[in-house]
């Protein structure tokens, strides 16, 4: 943490040294609210659920619904409590359907929760210690996710997409870095042809960063940040399904999805000059 | 008969063919994951290919310990020996 001046107002275009200290307290709120809610859920709604006497597509159902609105309370709280403005959306009308493959950059640790929150019936594919750690055992089976160690995990999330899940996935493989292009795997492109899915490209931003990777929760950054977060058209597979290997046709699917993302990751950042009513092309 | 000059050459055009990677940017010393930007779903899709070509099974298990190029050589061109010995 830097120390601040300790009077005098603050420079132009940042909090103060008090407002950072309130976000560094309602961070750590945040995280420690997370954990009780999450060993809460566990204990009082996924593990009952997971013992409810039907069967594995209602469990699922039940969980995903409650974690959602659980998530949208959460969420509620991080604006309430000023650690973040509130967030822009745009073209959520596109994110309503059963069965999308929504992939998405992964600005920050929390951005998940926006998807969560808003996806109905949302599948995801977690860490395999998951299903070791006591407190979320019970929620990631009664959500039926999908293990990052399965062998067979490409046809798997093919599958969950068939059987009417939306599978959100973050296509870097981990989160996006600052000043630096996004660098997709090609995990996302192997599911979309494997399973001849559209992709719907959900483009999420963050400014200033947040909880991102390598820094410690309570390096805040100097303003509140806000979250954007633009759902545009579903992107075709249909003219990659023609003719070429698989494994060529997930490269070049690969490499049009990153520069889609890399065009509109930079374009229209909220921390310079919003346009209000325009959707970003 | 399979000898390790033609084993490479055969990768070279699956790597190809598979991957869209350049014969000549394949190099013994190449590393499969970083210099070819080869990932765990392709490495499948090559053990599979090398099954076809060679006419040995070649389970993805034995790329675990492979990185580079010259290893899978190696690792296919010692299988061809067992089988053809026994």
């Amino acid at each position: 943490m830097r120390p601040e001046p300790a009077n005098g107002p603050a420079p132009a275009g940042r909090d103060s040294a008090l407002r950072r200290l309130r976000r560094i307290v309602t961070t750590g709120s945040g995280f420690a609210l997370f954990a009780l809610g999450a060993l809460f859920l566990s204990l009082f709604l996924f593990f009952p659920i997971l013992l409810l006497p039907v069967g594995w597509e209602r469990k699922r159902r039940y969980s995903r619904w409650t974690l959602s609105q659980a998530l949208r309370l959460y969420l509620g709280y991080f604006e309430f409590s000023g650690l973040i403005q509130p967030t822009r959306f745009s073209g959520l009308d596109q994110l309503q359907h059963r069965g999308q493959l929504i992939v998405a950059s992964h600005p920050s640790l929390i951005d998940v929760l926006f998807l969560i929150s808003m996806v109905r019936g949302a599948n995801c594919i977690v860490k395999s210690m998951m299903w070791r750690n006591p407190v979320t055992i019970a929620p990631v089976h009664a959500l039926g996710y999908i293990r990052n160690d399965a062998p067979d995990l490409v046809d798997r999330c093919a599958g969950a997409l068939r059987g009417g899940d939306s599978l959100i996935i973050f296509p870097e493989g981990t989160r996006t870095r600052d000043h630096k292009p996004l660098k997709f795997l090609r995990g996302a492109a192997n599911i979309a042809l494997a399973a001849g899915h559209d992709i719907t490209p959900v483009v999420i931003r963050c400014q200033p960063p947040m909880l991102r990777k390598g820094k410690k929760w309570y390096q805040v950054p100097n303003r509140t940040p806000r979250f954007t977060i633009d759902v545009y058209p579903d992107m075709a597979i249909e003219p990659y399904l023609q003719g070429l290997p698989r494994s060529v046709a997930a490269r070049h699917l690969t490499r049009d999805l990153e520069a889609f993302f890399n065009r509109h990751y930079s374009a229209n950042r909220p921390d310079l000059k919003h346009r209000p009513g325009q959707t970003p092309q | 008969m399979h000898t390790k000059e033609s084993i490479y050459q055969q990768l070279q055009s699956i790597l190809a063919e598979l991957f869209e990677i350049p014969p000549e940017d394949v190099k013994l010393q190449s590393d499969l994951y970083d210099d070819l930007d080869i990932d765990s779903i392709d490495a499948v899709d090559m053990a599979i290919k090398l099954t076809e070509l060679t006419g040995r099974k070649i389970q993805p298990s034995d790329f675990r310990d492979i990185r580079s190029v010259s290893d899978v050589v190696d690792a296919v061109y010692a299988l061809v020996q067992v089988e053809a010995v026994s």
